[in-house]
């Protein structure tokens, strides 16, 4: 069903955030005896982003975060409640929001909550901040993906298995706010193409059975009823972002919706950063925003493996130009690139049998 | 048994994450750690305020040799940074190549995990600076 | 306040002693000290020790040591100033019998290290500085020094190999002393190409780990005269703290500390710097040895090197300094070492042959250094 809010919500500052240090696809491939050219092109990711050995979807959170206020320009203390949608949170049990809202000094008369559905927690996050804000029950509402993605050496998730985080503050509509959220729809069913069991670090897949069934039908089902809804069409959005577990899912569902690559390629970071899971989508849509034009509208279609998708309909406003340039940009964040070996990625990631943990 | 006194650095929350500081509302002096009594006039009228988040690097090492549960960062830099009021704070230097670093280069304030108790005890956030991008 | 004089000294051999105990350690400098005074009634006792917590698992040592020395029931009490605790334990038996409260005092130091490995040894160490703005960074004691020194060397111009000049003087004059841990010769080169621990620190601008015990008889100036023919006379002694964060002060190369200990000490001894014919200073890491030269009022600020390199503080220069091998070669059992340096320049003003110099000098200074100038105290000495 559709969900529109009461009064209208907007945009006020939006961030992102990708670790510096990237690991090609030929250094993970070499290690394994598997033909590099061969995930390349099947997978379309040359290259994904490392955390460092000092940073995890909290550290991420935070300095998304803040680049979010900046933007905003508003008063941390203002913001009403924060949620951090993640699955590979530092803790089990212990808030990640916490320490976020800690951090920005958003601390302590505000709601703060954790989210996991796999790679859609982070989108979650915006709804749950639209009826809050719509609502009137809180001001600013701060909605966070990040991860610090895991996947096991030598499967083939470890190929793309990323680190990203992206922030979205947002109020009821006003002259402050960059874009309009003005629908959004949710779409799930119970289909176990990906999980992980609880105490396990490393998820499981049903290979061929995450396609169909599980990322097309959900992303499709989301789009097409929240554009029926509105009375949309795939021509009237100047962006659209899909989730991006590798970049032929994203472009294989663009193409079977109706949208063109045009369309997509500026929210599609996958082949340089690989699939930054909960942060993949808000990563995307920072990327678009920070490139948009008042006017503008963009389609935001997430997919969380269990399995659902969160669509959004989103239209740019004026004040986007005036706050574009006040933090980093993504592009800024896919500059700043070092590259790292496997020895170096798993030492990092304390894959190592006998290492202190 | 855990390594860590765990209030002992939840109550530098303020400082690791926001770099709270004390000024003496006297003479104006800025102390971080923050004290509640004034070095310079004795002055125990202090204020609460936070330190800028950019500065340059005043002195630095590369820690080859680290102490225990630092181990995983080795070959890490540390700091002194000179803020861009003057004060000055300690910090390791993290996204560099310690190759690379050198005095006066300008650094920002990231947040990071400072210490990490072992699988089973808590994580401490804090801050730490990066060559500025 | 009674002038205060120095009757016994007793010094170890600073080693790995892993066959003694820490009691055993400290009984061995205790005998040898009262041997050498005539074995007075010791009525009170100060013993220097940093780290027994922890090398140890031993609290309450002031009384399981002086038990084990002999001594019944004596008052009995640990100082700690970090690793200058063997000066502070000294002045607090000058403090002792100055006052008049008791005639015959022992002061003592000792460390026993070897308990641990290294990298325990590191982390105990490592105690010592400012637990949540500088422990917690990961920073250790040489990163500390590594901090001062690449900031010395960019101040002042001076090169690595310019510092490495300290290590291997005190190499050099360690040779001769049959305490000392690493008693051989070493080339600058090797200095400089060691192991790095912390950049530009490499190890072997370190002081070595060890375990050491020394001990100091005390009484006051007009008893000593009537039991020993050489009393020396502790004529000055200055103690000063600093920040124990590096970044609280306003310049890191400053250490005010030693500085202010110094000019107490002169102050009380009626001298100054230029009097000084021989001393022993506090170089954990060479550059707070050369630091220590220039606070003392020996070298001028950004010049120690320079005056190494001359040759003025060898053994045979104008003011020779570290005849003992320094902190380096003699080695640093951390709260003996002050206790070591004051026995030691008592040794060298009584023209004892085991540190003798070409005349026997008639005033001689020793300085401890806590951190990266945490605390600092100076004691000068006097032959009378
Ligand atoms: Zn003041």
């Amino acid at each position: 069903m559709i969900m529109k809010p009461n009064h209208k919500v907007g945009i006020v500052g939006w961030g992102g955030y990708i670790p510096k240090y990237r690991l090609p696809v030929e250094n993970i491939s070499r290690i394994w005896g598997k033909d590099a050219e061969r995930y390349k092109e099947g997978l379309m990711i040359n290259e994904k982003a490392v955390a460092g050995p000092d940073e995890d979807t909290a550290t991420i959170a935070i300095e998304a975060a803040q680049n979010a206020l900046k933007r905003a320009q508003i008063d941390p203390k203002e913001i009403g409640a924060v949620f951090v949608g993640s699955e590979s949170k530092p803790y089990a049990v212990k808030p990640t929001g916490t320490i976020v809202a800690e951090a920005i000094g958003a601390t302590p008369n505000i709601l703060a909550a954790d989210l996991e559905f796999a790679c859609k927690a982070g989108t979650e996050g915006l709804q749950c901040c639209m009826g809050l804000v719509s609502s009137g029950m809180i001001k600013y509402g701060l909605a966070i993906g990040a991860d610090v993605a895991q996947g096991a050496p030598g499967d083939d998730l470890e190929f793309s298995a990323a680190s990203g985080g992206a922030a979205f503050i947002l109020s009821r509509d006003s002259e402050n706010c960059v874009a309009a959220i003005e629908a959004s729809y949710s779409y799930v069913t119970d289909t176990p193409d990906f999980w992980r069991r609880a105490e396990r670090p490393f998820p499981q897949h049903g290979e061929a059975f995450t396609g169909k069934p599980a990322y097309f039908h959900h992303i499709e089902s989301a789009a097409r009823n929240l554009m029926a809804e509105l009375d949309k069409k795939p021509s009237d959005f100047k962006y659209a972002v899909f989730h991006q577990p590798n970049g032929k899912f994203p472009i294989r569902v663009a193409k079977t919706l109706g949208f063109s690559t045009a369309q997509i390629a500026p929210g599609l970071l996958v082949p340089n950063i690989g699939n930054t899971y909960s942060a993949a989508v808000p990563l995307g849509l920072s990327a678009i925003l920070d490139i948009a034009s008042p006017g503008d509208e963009i389609l935001v279609v997430s997919y969380g493996s269990g399995a659902g998708s969160d669509a959004f309909y989103i239209v740019v406003k004026d004040a986007i130009e005036e706050k574009r340039d006040l933090c980093l940009k993504i592009k800024d964040y896919l500059t700043r690139r070092q590259q790292i070996g496997y020895k170096c990625y798993i030492k990092w990631r304390r894959h190592i049998i006998g290492q202190p943990k | 048994m855990s390594d860590l006194r765990v209030p002992k650095l939840w109550r530098e929350i303020p400082q690791h994450y926001r770099l709270e500081a004390s000024k003496c509302l006297t003479c104006g002096r800025i102390y971080f750690p923050p004290k509640t009594v004034c070095n310079n006039c004795k002055s125990k009228n202090f204020e609460k305020t936070l330190l800028p988040r950019k500065g340059v690097i005043e002195t630095f090492t590369i820690i080859r040799q680290a102490p225990s549960k630092y181990e995983l960062y080795v070959p890490y830099a540390v700091a002194v940074v000179k803020l861009e009021n003057g004060v000055k704070v300690l910090s390791q230097i993290t996204d560099c190549e310690p190759d690379k670093l050198q005095i006066g280069m300008p650094v920002e304030a990231v947040i990071r995990r400072l210490y990490d108790d072992g699988e089973n005890g808590v994580i401490h956030y804090g801050f730490k600076f990066r060559p500025v991008f | 306040m009674r002038d205060v004089a120095i009757i016994g000294v007793g010094l170890t051999k600073v080693d790995m002693h892993f066959d003694k105990s820490i009691r055993e350690l400290f009984k061995e400098a205790v005998s040898k000290a009262l041997d050498d005074a005539f074995n007075p009634d010791i009525e009170s006792a100060y013993i220097g020790n940093m780290a027994a917590d922890e090398f140890n698992n031993q609290k309450n040592i002031s009384s399981l040591l002086i038990d084990f020395s002999g001594l019944n029931n004596i008052p009995s009490t640990r100082i700690e100033t970090g690793e200058s605790s063997g000066g502070s334990a000294l002045i607090a038996g000058f403090n002792d019998v100055a006052s008049g409260l008791h005639d015959f005092v022992l002061v003592g130091g000792v460390e026993k290290m070897s308990e641990v490995v290294s990298s325990e040894a590191e982390s105990i160490m490592s105690l010592g500085m400012f637990h949540e703005y500088e422990t917690i960074h990961g920073l250790s004691p040489e990163g500390a020094a590594a901090l001062v020194m690449r900031l010395y060397m960019h101040r002042y111009n001076v090169k690595e190999e310019d510092i490495a000049l300290l290590a291997q003087l005190d190499h050099k004059n360690a040779v001769n002393n049959p305490y000392a841990q690493l008693r051989f010769e070493v080339t600058v080169e090797s200095i400089i190409k060691a192991r790095p621990l912390a950049d530009p620190i490499t190890l072997m601008h370190c002081a070595p780990l060890g375990d050491g015990a020394a001990a100091l008889i005390l009484c006051p100036m007009d008893k000593a005269k009537k039991i020993t023919d050489n009393p020396i006379q502790i004529a000055g002694v200055g103690q000063a703290s600093d920040t124990l964060g590096l970044t609280q002060r306003d310049d890191l190369l400053d250490f005010k500390a030693i500085r202010l200990a110094a000019d107490k000490a002169y102050k009380m001894a009626g001298i100054e710097a230029k009097d000084i014919q021989v001393a022993e200073i506090f170089d954990s890491y060479t550059i707070y040895g050369l630091i220590a030269l220039e606070e003392l009022g020996l070298a001028n600020r950004g010049e120690a090197a320079a005056m190494l390199k001359n040759g003025y503080f060898s053994k045979d220069g104008v003011k020779p300094v570290n005849i003992s091998g320094g902190l380096k070669a003699r080695g640093h059992p951390i709260g003996a070492t002050g206790v070591y340096q004051s026995a030691e320049i008592a040794l060298m003003l009584r023209g004892d042959a085991q540190f003798k110099l070409d005349s026997t000098p008639e005033i001689g200074l020793a300085q401890t250094l806590s951190g990266a100038g945490v605390n600092s105290t100076v004691q000068i000495l006097r032959r009378v």
